[in-house]
């Protein structure tokens, strides 16, 4: 890995051409996955030796901390549209594979669960909100914000109204969704 | 920017295409959930509104998401707007 240089962007995924990109990003999937699918055959292994179930808890919290930071120190960056965008050459399905991770969540899994038992029908809203959203963000902001070259949709909020009521706006918003999500998550 | 007669043509397009799928989504998300007492009929052995809730909205989202990207990709072809791909 040739990261050491304290200039430049540094990192695995820089510079390089676009097809580069996409081989590398592909290696670095298949890597992923087969260090996945590896860490739980031998997490079952132990399992099956005696393993404690606390212990297992402890591996599982440790090896996606460890993950993460792996991650961070193979694609570290000076570039601020590295940081936030990747450069912008993320293909759309691996976004798309992203998105979908981001939405079968603890929230969908145990929460949702919950909420339906308790509440019946009307949790039923909670789904309809966070899928439906989906069609909001498709139809009125995604294909914007990266038009306009902003990074959050509160920066595409103020660029495109022109304005600091309009980012105001949708910071509150932003804030109001992650305390609702928190919420469920809890 | 002075706006062509392609460029007009191209934003009427894509915004009757957005209109058309907003009205989608209304009907399938407040509508539906507005009549769901009358809906309530049996479909695949679940009262309608629990399955449109549960699952039949969810289907047409997703499908209203990958028709828009479908025919915003071919509009952009046409207009010779596609951000192309440099290697």
């Amino acid at each position: 890995m040739a990261g050491m240089t304290p200039e430049g962007t540094g990192g695995l995924f820089s510079g390089g051409s676009n097809a580069a990109f996409k081989s590398q990003l592909n290696k670095v999937y298949t890597w992923y996955t087969g260090g996945f699918i590896l860490f739980v055959l031998v997490l079952a292994v132990l399992e099956q030796m005696g393993m404690g179930r606390a212990m297992i808890g402890y591996c599982f919290l440790g090896a996606t901390v460890l993950l993460y930071a792996g991650i961070g120190v193979m694609s570290r960056t000076n570039d601020a549209a590295e940081y936030y965008v990747a450069g912008r050459r993320v293909p759309a399905v691996y976004n798309g594979m992203a998105t979908g991770a981001d939405w079968m969540s603890a929230a969908s899994f145990i929460g949702m669960a919950g909420t339906l038992y308790l509440t019946g029908y009307s949790g039923l809203a909670f789904i309809m909100g966070w899928t439906g959203g989906y069609c909001l963000v498709a139809l009125f902001l995604a294909p914007y914000l990266r038009k306009f070259g902003q990074f959050t949709i509160p920066d595409f909020l103020g660029e495109r109204y022109d304005g600091n009521l309009p980012r105001l706006l949708g910071i509150i918003a932003a804030i109001l969704c992650s305390f609702t999500y928190v919420v469920a998550q809890i | 920017m002075q706006l062509t007669d392609s460029h007009k043509q191209y934003w009427q397009k894509n915004i009757r295409v957005t209109g058309l799928l907003l009205v989608i989504w209304f009907v399938v998300t407040y509508v539906v959930s507005y009549m769901a007492r009358d809906l309530s009929f049996t479909f695949f052995g679940w009262p309608f509104s629990f399955w449109m809730g549960a699952q039949g909205s969810l289907v047409i989202y997703v499908l209203l998401i990958a028709y828009y990207a479908h025919y915003m990709n071919n509009l952009d072809k046409e207009y010779d707007c596609a951000e192309v791909e440099e290697d």
